[in-house]
């Protein structure tokens, strides 16, 4: 199989003594969409072994076949984001057939690239670009949040302590990097 | 604290290390530093931060920033500036410091971190919030460091709180609703040349969002209104004795003290204290008392009631000698001898901050001055701005002497305006009476400082006017006149700043496809689409731009051309109900579209006017993929979106967008097929087996791809859809296969060329937003049997009328003369109207050299252009060398098809 190409190829720079920047090339990732609270969700969630989350802004992490963690990011009402998990359209598959289920499932894989954001200084960094509140109160590890950073849309996403995810269009990634790259100058 | 030496207009000078540099020139002995901006008078320093109107300075080194007041300039080695009379200059070169922007958000936001800010500060600490506290100061204290005090132990503990963090020399520029706050931080100027230069921005624009804003900004001293007030040696009295007392200015040994409250005793005895010979405080009160008026007394300091500065006489300089004073009872006036005048004219809180929110200050006589005592559960003032003054502060309500017109002529309000009492009059003989239109009449306020020192004593003075003509009795109170209204910012912030990083390259997004770094080490020229970057050409060494379109053109109509089509916005719509909202949003139909088949769709706005199009597959029953034009894909996206919640709620269908996910390649050419073959073994791609307009899934060296027969050039051509992640792969893989058939890789006008051949129209460019798919004469793809946006429109009277403009060809006489995109057309030998102008018959929207036809051509919005095929028209243009200025054109109008009418070549 011919290994895909990612749009930063993997670059990465800083260190996480301050913040460290990198990208996580070819997380695969599907976009879902259902009726919230609907019987289909239910059946969805049951073939994925996820729990969909029931608010925007919230996530859920599952482990997958193979030790692997996946998640599930919901973006609005009716939209989630199952991100690390190669065989959920697969899963899903065989619900589509069935005539009274009515959801979307697409492959998004490479409509964005994942960039990650380590260490004391990250939200020093991306305070510089994101104009939403990164207090942990307000925005605690497992959220998830759409914007503009840099002027391009996002989403970004709180993964662990001083580490978080931006997951950006594939055709704007080289320009949030220069941005995120300019925006930690004090730190790397 | 340590000397360093600076240059102030080209002289060096020595000072000390973070002192204000009005502080360092004033101990050098510069009492008269500049000329006023209209009337050329000697001025000198009048104040000690952001409220000084007199002494403006440009730097001259470093960023040379302009307009700043020297009492803001911290001392630095290295610094170096030259004096301005009210009028700066922006350097030639552009400014290369950096600035940037944060957003922040805090429990607790504190605006002042003198005495007030840190009390209301450690009570938010003490409730367990995180505070910010921001400063315009180089360290906290506020009134304490014009005293020179150190800061008390249970604030210095507030300072030293882990969940405080405290930002100086942070000038707050705007307060905006919901607790939004603008501030702006200066960050490295202080440090000279001589330190390492900081990491991070000069100057970082602060975005503040807190739970609760505390004010606590304190008050500027005013000054009074009196005939020659503006000569240097004459200054506010808080000002004064801590450049004596803190910065050790030496150069007055005689003071007069004049005021109308206790805080001139206070300043008169520390002048008294560092030596200064205070001669007498002039108290325009009749009597006064407290522990200030005690000290100065027991210090043996003359007092005069009821009397104050009338007027001022110069030195040879036009500094001050002469202070003539007026008793009020008596009216009888004396003269003494001072190289100071100290002026006390009470204390004018800061209200700017508040009146940006829309809080209205309230005059206090009491205080003599506007208070803002607002608490809400959000938001609150402190300190002075709330009222409390602290001291055994009596002030009396007194603005100035009445003057005669001669003497009001001198008597400045706005020093930097060079507004006087005299304009203020004339301003109210006028009629004026509103605070706000005096302000625009005269100017007063409008100046860099905004009327820091002037507003208040505008108030002053109108309330004055009207006493003397009411006989001394005046009705109106400074309640009555209210204040002005202040708005952002509250000091002047540097554009840079503002702008910070997104500036060059970081101005706007570059959006690129998988493919553009191969385009690049092609040599390809780019164009700007939208925020894309598209191949334009791709030029070989020796090339102009006609020759390789022409080339690149020859390439896709003879042999087999690709571009990179990846641009084109791409939105998967799938659900039961997607082939029915296609049919309403599309004029034409697609749910007659069998699966594995492409069809071109048109869309229309509600109003019947052309939107956007593309073509659109249908994958499977209930699965699409739409492709909409480079520009339009966002918000063809936000249309669908628009109807499927506001209005079909009840429709299942769901729209994905997956621009980036799919890279397109658009292989074109006779010999396509013959390539293509070469590089998809998995399916058949014969005429036969796969005809235009059809879509297969193929897989490449086991990459999934799905072949669609589209073209947009009219010839025979493949596209090929394929994950962004392979692309280049693919790409590069068609490109080496390609090599024995002379490949040629074309970019965006070579495009534009072979589209216009076949009559293809972009949206946006042979359109400008009037045409109606009729205009487009594309009535084949309106369909008459079903519903859609757009289509009842088609019946207002103004869409069926005659005369509306339409799209044509245009062949021009001279078959190698390309007329310019946007030229108008008239009707031949057209005459101008009385008024010189030549009504015009349409306009040129597309023109290009065609090697195909080997002529030049264009498409052309022509009125009525359908049932003018043949007719001869006129297309002037500008022409710089010849007489008159222009030449005319002539071009026959011609259907807008000029290669392959039949579609044989599309179809082959």
């Amino acid at each position: 199989m011919i290994i895909k190409e990612s749009p930063l190829q993997g670059m990465n720079m800083g260190t996480v003594a301050t913040v460290a920047i990198r990208e996580l090339p070819g997380l695969h990732t599907i976009d879902l969409r259902v009726a919230p609270g609907s019987s289909t969700q239910a059946e969805l969630a049951e073939a994925l072994g996820m729990e969909l989350p029931g608010k925007p802004g919230q996530t859920r992490w599952g482990s997958i076949s193979g030790g692997s963690e996946a998640h599930a990011l919901c973006l609005a009402p009716d939209w989630w984001l199952i991100v690390g998990f190669q065989e959920a359209a697969q899963k899903l598959a065989p619900l589509l057939l069935k005539n009274d289920n009515h959801f979307g499932v697409v492959d998004v894989s490479d409509q964005r690239t994942t960039l990650e954001l380590e260490g004391p200084k990250v939200r020093e960094v991306l305070s510089h670009l994101w104009d939403q509140d990164l207090r942990e109160k307000s925005f605690p590890i497992a959220c998830v949040s759409q914007g503009l950073m840099a002027k391009a849309p996002v989403i970004v996403c709180h993964i662990a302590p001083f580490r978080y995810r931006v997951m950006v269009r594939s055709s704007f990634a080289f320009h949030l990097w220069k941005a995120l790259i300019d925006a930690a100058e004090e730190w790397v | 604290m340590s000397e360093v030496s600076f240059h102030f207009n080209d002289k060096l000078y020595k000072g000390q290390l973070g002192e204000p540099m009005a502080a360092a020139l004033l101990r050098n002995g510069l009492l008269s530093i500049t000329n006023s901006t209209y009337h050329g008078r000697p001025r000198g320093i009048v104040g000690l931060g952001v409220e000084e109107p007199n002494v403006l300075v440009q730097l001259v080194s470093g960023t040379k920033e302009s307009m700043l007041p020297a009492t803001v300039i911290e001392v630095a080695e290295g610094l170096a500036a030259c004096s301005l009379t009210g009028v700066g200059s922006l350097p030639s070169s552009p400014d290369e410091a950096r600035y940037d922007r944060t957003h922040h958000y805090i429990d607790t936001l504190v605006i002042g971190a003198g005495l007030a800010g840190l009390m209301v500060a450690g009570e938010h600490l003490r409730a367990g919030r995180e505070v910010l506290l921001i400063d315009d100061q180089p360290g906290p204290g506020g009134h304490l460091r014009h005293l020179g005090i150190e800061l008390p132990s249970d604030l210095r503990d507030v300072l030293a709180h882990e969940n405080l963090t405290y930002l100086c020399r942070c000038t707050t520029v705007g307060l905006y609703d919901q607790n939004y706050v603008v501030a702006i931080e200066r960050r490295s100027d202080h440090l000279g040349d001589s330190a390492p230069l900081p990491r991070g921005a000069r100057i970082r624009v602060w975005h503040i969002r807190a739970d609760w804003v505390v004010l606590a900004p304190g008050a500027f001293q005013r000054p009074l209104i009196f005939a020659n007030n503006d000569r240097p040696g004459i200054m506010l009295s808080h000002a004064a004795a801590t450049y004596v007392a803190v910065h050790g200015v030496r150069i007055f040994s005689h003071a007069v003290v004049v005021t109308v409250d206790n805080q001139g005793y206070r300043d008169a005895l520390r002048l008294h204290r560092e030596g200064v010979q205070v001669k007498t405080i002039y108290d325009a009160r009749p009597s006064a008392g407290g522990p200030s008026v005690d000290a100065a007394r027991a210090a043996g300091i003359p007092i005069r009631f009821r009397t104050t500065v009338l007027d001022t006489a110069p030195n040879s300089d036009g500094a001050l000698q002469t202070v003539i004073i007026q008793d009020l009872d008596t009216n009888e006036t004396f003269h003494t001898d001072a190289e100071l005048l100290a002026v006390s004219g009470g204390w004018t809180p800061i209200v700017d901050l508040v009146t940006h929110v829309g809080i209205k200050p309230q005059w206090s006589a009491n205080h003599a001055a506007f208070l803002v005592n607002h608490s809400t559960d959000r938001l609150c003032t402190a300190g002075m701005l709330a009222g409390d003054f602290g001291g055994d502060d009596d002030p009396s309500v007194f603005f100035g002497p009445v003057l005669d017109s001669e003497q009001a002529r001198h008597a400045y309000i706005d020093l930097q305006r060079d507004t006087t009492l005299h304009e203020l009059r004339r301003a109210v003989v006028a009629g004026l009476n509103s605070i706000e239109h005096i302000k625009r009449y005269t100017t007063i306020g409008t100046a860099h400082d905004q009327g820091k020192t002037s507003g208040m004593l505008t108030i002053g003075a109108l309330c004055q006017l009207n006493a003397v003509a009411e006989g001394g009795n005046s009705g109106l109170s400074p309640a009555d006149v209210g204040t002005l209204s202040f708005r952002p910012p509250y000091v002047p912030v540097p554009f840079a700043a503002l702008a910070g990083r997104e500036r060059g390259m970081l101005s706007d997004p570059i959006r690129i496809t998988a493919l553009h770094l191969w385009h690049v080490e092609a040599g390809a020229v780019f164009e700007d689409v939208g925020q894309w970057k598209r191949p334009w050409y791709f030029p070989k060494p020796g090339e102009r731009i006609d020759d390789t379109v022409r080339r690149e053109c020859v390439a896709a109509r003879e042999g087999v051309a690709v571009m990179d089509a990846s641009t084109l916005g791409k939105i998967d719509i799938q659900g039961p109900d997607a082939a029915v909202f296609l049919d309403r949003i599309y004029t034409n139909n697609f749910s007659t579209l069998p699966e594995g088949q492409c069809r071109y769709g048109l869309m229309c706005k509600t109003d019947g006017i052309v939107f956007d199009d593309g073509v659109t597959t249908r994958l499977d029953r209930n699965h699409f993929l739409m492709t909409t034009t480079t520009g339009g894909a966002a918000r063809v996206l936000a249309w669908l979106e628009e109807w499927l919640q506001t209005e079909w709620p009840d429709l299942k269908v769901y729209c994905t967008s997956v621009t980036e996910h799919i890279s397109t390649i658009a292989l074109v050419g006779p010999k396509s097929r013959q390539l293509l073959k070469e590089l998809v073994t998995d399916i058949d791609l014969s005429k036969d087996a796969f005809p235009f307009m059809h879509s297969r899934m193929a897989t490449i060296d086991g990459i999934p791809v799905r072949i669609a027969r589209i073209s947009f050039s009219g010839e025979l051509a493949f596209e090929i859809n394929v994950s962004w992640g392979h692309a280049r792969y693919i790409w590069e893989k068609l490109w080496a296969l390609g090599h024995p058939y002379d490949l040629t890789a074309y970019g965006t006008e070579t495009m534009h060329v072979l589209r216009a051949e076949k009559g293809y129209i972009i949206i946006g460019q042979d359109t400008d937003g009037t045409q109606t798919p009729h205009d487009l004469n594309m009535s084949w793809v309106v369909s008459k049997k079903k519903e859609f946006i757009g289509k009842r429109s088609f019946q207002l009277p103004w869409l069926k009328a005659t005369g509306r403009l339409q799209l044509v060809g245009l062949l021009p006489e001279n078959n190698e003369e390309v007329v310019p995109e946007g030229a108008y057309i008239t009707v031949l030998n057209a005459h101008p109207d009385e008024q010189g102008k030549t009504q015009h018959t349409g306009f040129v929207t597309s023109s290009y050299y065609s090697p195909a036809l080997g002529r030049a051509f264009a498409l052309a919005l022509v009125a009525e252009g359908l049932k003018r095929m043949g007719e001869v028209v006129a297309v002037p243009v500008p022409a710089p060398m010849t007489i008159g200025g222009k030449k005319v054109m002539r071009a026959s109008i011609c259907d807008a098809v000029f290669v392959d009418k039949e579609n044989i070549r599309r179809d082959s």
